[in-house]
């Protein structure tokens, strides 16, 4: 179940927040853990056994971490490698394994062409999976570090990694960020409006930009890149800058409001992305929560940038790979990490300094290499990566098939408004409106009109990836 | 100061209040779409009905009269009608049919046909029409006419058919093909009836019917029936091409209680009867992409229900092979 959907907003949202606020607040972290966990289960009801693999890792790493309390540090080590190897496991066992064992039949073929190769697993992913189990392993780290006591009560640490909120698409939150809140949390009901009020500007974000812009990427792909002209292509790219932003920065937004009406305060996942001048600066503004766990936990415990260039490099080198690897197991993703790496770098040793003086330029470089890189990252197939970059760039050898000489015009006829209206949302200007005036008479008018419009929007296509796709 | 804040306040109650006006206002209409999403795959089942034919006409009306994004939103609306209709239809199946035995009923191609209330040509039967087709040279397209839905688009858009006029738009159905304005290349701007008005047509290919299949099928085939009827007394001397609805892959027609193949081809047969053999003749171009399973060929789209630019040109091949002799 996703938050932009009827079902969500209009049963299970209701339904909880009801029980919530009627439950004195000593259990109401029972209540949301228990509330998660039939969120959970509504959204896995092919695989039940998933919610059992959820709460085993919760009871797995709530006792490791009580373990750890007192013993030696040499034991609490130990106790730590267990736990993230147990952790790790499971993601690699469904996420990893297959895009592994494909390898692994890669190099067994080109050795003995004979041979058939091992079968894939075929496993699917559970739903959060990557989310909670960096959540999971920030809480365990972070006790062994001594940032806090190992959690006593299983129903707040339960709670913590379960919270349908951030549950299936983050933010990625640290226990340390909400353990005051776990403890004693009041909510005023100015909180619970404001976060409603949240949770519906990222609902429009996602329902009426995002899901609708969709549109013109599917175009694309249904017509065969093949077949698409160079300015379509372009276009199309845009587009899914526009869809990927909106999608991901309106369901955070949502787990913000969300949380907000629960009495926590989670940290923001995007600052403005596209309006950096960097792919640094991109970084620091693009799902923030994904890279401070990076840097908090990978970056810095290999030494960040206090060991030499050379070190610091690997270092940003190793973090890139495995930002990557962790937005998906194909070859893509390896090459997409591998493509901010470098930039990155190069950035690190001076291009960014000069581009922060230069902001126009910072600009056109960002505008053209931010969509180059979700390109990378959206085509898993290369060959069909290789042939939509021969259309973005014609010079580069590809295969042309018929190709519609009215394409583009065609396509920007039906978006431009749309586009236009994404474009403004990446600017700050609706932001700060909306956090000056979100109590104003028009503010108000705008919401309900989100509200509505979203809901509309929900209704006629019951949320179905095919609301804009008619035969 | 204080006066300032308690106003604010105010004003988050009046958004707090309106939301919660809003909200139940909408409860009954979300009540009714999820009830309707379970119940979907039992509106064949339904009785025809004058109200159940009209509603698409109706939401056809208001789609001509906008553009922009309200046409898309209303566009996109093929499918409401399903969720309105679907509670009333889930309790006339008092039988307690499941969707899998509903669809198992259809898949045997000898259950499908129910006769369609149009009246039907002499001889008619679906395999007078697979009789006696000849190939032909580009200059038999120089009077033709495509009228359909988005596969007619693709055909227009990536197809090599360069003389062919061509009255098609994504989502075009049997309901609103009468009212929809269409940009026809070379003529401009005009509703199908200011079309074949103006212009005197040798052959009429017709390729509508999967964007209704939401709807009542009785009355869709009873709509598709008075289309070709008027198609007829427009063009008197046109032969007419009734073409087959595309399949849709396997993988989407095995997840699709509406867009899929037992759908398709119950409507497909049903209209393949509207062929004499004579100046209607009935062609199915999924000769050309079915795999084995009877479903479009998974390599040839890649998304399920098109196929991908570059075969439209097959498919004008095939069809150059597909001329009535």
């Amino acid at each position: 179940m996703v938050f932009s959907s009827l079902e969500f907003i209009f049963f299970f949202l209701p339904a909880f927040l009801l029980i919530y606020f009627i439950t004195p607040w000593r259990l109401r972290n029972f209540v949301l853990f228990i509330g998660s966990m039939v969120f959970y289960s509504l959204g896995t009801l092919d695989q039940p056994e998933y919610i059992l693999l959820l709460l085993l890792s919760i009871t797995v790493n709530y006792s490791l971490a009580r373990a750890m309390d007192g013993r030696r540090r040499g034991f609490r080590k130990f106790l730590l490698t267990i736990g993230l190897i147990y952790d790790f496991g499971w993601l690699f066992l469904f996420k990893y394994a297959d895009f592994f064992l494909s390898g692994v039949n890669a190099v067994v073929q080109a050795a003995a062409p004979e041979s058939s190769g091992i079968q894939p697993l075929g496993l699917t992913l559970p739903i959060g999976i990557s989310f909670y189990t960096f959540q999971i392993a920030s809480y365990l780290i972070d006790v062994y570090r001594g940032k806090f006591p190992a959690e006593r009560n299983f129903i707040d640490l339960g709670a913590y990694i379960s919270m349908y909120p951030q549950l299936i698409a983050g933010p990625i939150v640290t226990y340390g960020q909400v353990l005051d809140k776990m403890k004693k949390r009041t909510v005023s009901s100015r909180a619970v409006v404001s976060g409603l009020q949240v949770f519906i500007f990222g609902l429009g974000l996602k329902v009426l930009l995002a899901n609708r812009v969709a549109g013109l990427w599917t175009a694309l792909s249904t017509i065969g890149y093949e077949s698409v002209s160079t300015p379509l292509a372009w276009l199309g790219l845009l587009g899914f800058t526009f869809q990927i932003y909106f999608d991901f920065f309106g369901y955070s937004l949502m787990a913000i409001g969300l949380g907000r009406m629960l009495g926590f305060q989670f940290p923001m996942n995007f600052r403005h992305p596209y309006l950096s001048l960097s792919m640094t600066e991109f970084w620091r503004r693009w799902h923030i929560t994904l890279g401070a766990w990076f840097r908090e936990y990978v970056y810095i415990p290999l030494g960040g940038s206090r060991r030499g260039t050379g070190r610091t490099i690997f270092n940003l080198l190793m973090v890139w790979l495995l930002t990557g690897l962790w937005h998906g197991a194909h070859l893509n993703f390896l090459i997409w990490g591998l493509i901010i790496f470098v930039f990155i770098a190069i950035e690190k040793l001076g291009l960014k300094s000069s581009l922060d003086r230069r902001p126009a330029l910072g600009h056109i470089y960002m505008i053209f290499l931010i969509p180059i890189t979700w390109a990378v990252f959206q085509i898993t197939d290369l060959s069909q990566l290789g042939l939509f970059f021969s259309r973005l760039f014609p010079f580069l050898p590809g295969e042309t098939a018929a190709v519609f000489a009215g394409d583009f015009s065609k396509y920007l006829s039906e978006y431009w408004y749309l586009l236009l209206a994404c474009l403004l949302f990446c600017t700050r200007l609706p932001y700060r409106l909306f956090s000056k005036g979100h109590d104003s008479i028009l503010g108000t008018i705008f919401l309900l009109a989100v509200f509505w419009g979203s809901v509309y929007c929900m209704y006629k296509g019951l949320n179905d990836p095919f609301l804009y796709f008619r035969f | 100061m204080n006066n300032r804040r308690r106003k604010r306040k105010n004003r988050q109650w009046l958004f707090a209040l309106l939301f919660a006006v809003s909200f139940f206002a909408a409860m009954p209409f979300v009540v009714r779409a999820l009830g309707g999403q379970e119940g979907a795959p039992a509106v064949e089942a339904a009785p025809p009905s004058d109200t159940q034919a009209e509603s698409p006409a109706d939401s056809a009306h208001v789609e001509s009269g906008d553009d922009g994004s309200a046409s898309q939103i209303a566009d996109s609306s093929d499918t409401p009608g399903v969720p309105e209709e679907a509670p009333e239809n889930a309790s006339d199946d008092a039988g307690g049919i499941s969707d899998n035995d509903m669809q198992d009923q259809d898949i045997p191609a000898d259950s499908a046909p129910e006769q369609p209330s149009y009246p039907q040509g002499p001889g008619s039967s679906g395999n007078a029409a697979s009789d006696g087709f000849t190939t032909v040279e580009d200059s038999y397209f120089d009077d033709a006419l495509f009228i359909g839905d988005s596969r007619t688009v693709g055909l227009s858009e990536y197809g090599d058919l360069q003389n062919a006029d061509f009255f098609a738009t994504t989502g075009m159905s049997v309901y609103n093909v009468l009212t929809e304005t269409v940009s026809v290349p070379s003529v401009g701007k005009v509703t199908l009836d200011e079309l074949l008005g103006g212009m005197t047509y040798g052959k009429v290919y017709f390729m509508l019917g999967i964007n209704e299949l939401g709807y009542d099928f009785n009355s869709t085939v009873e709509k598709y029936g008075q289309v070709v009827d008027y198609i007829r007394e427009k063009q008197p001397d046109a032969i007419i091409y009734i073409e087959a609805n595309l399949h849709v892959t396997k993988s989407r027609s095995d997840s699709d209680k509406i867009f899929n193949n037992s759908n398709i081809d119950r409507f497909n047969s049903a209209i393949s009867s509207l062929a004499n053999g004579q100046d209607i003749f009935y062609i199915d171009v999924n000769e050309l992409f079915d795999d084995e399973s009877g479903s479009l060929d998974e390599a040839y789209t890649s998304d399920n229900a098109h196929v991908l630019g570059k075969y439209y040109a097959t498919w004008c091949q095939w069809l150059r092979e597909k001329a009535a002799a």
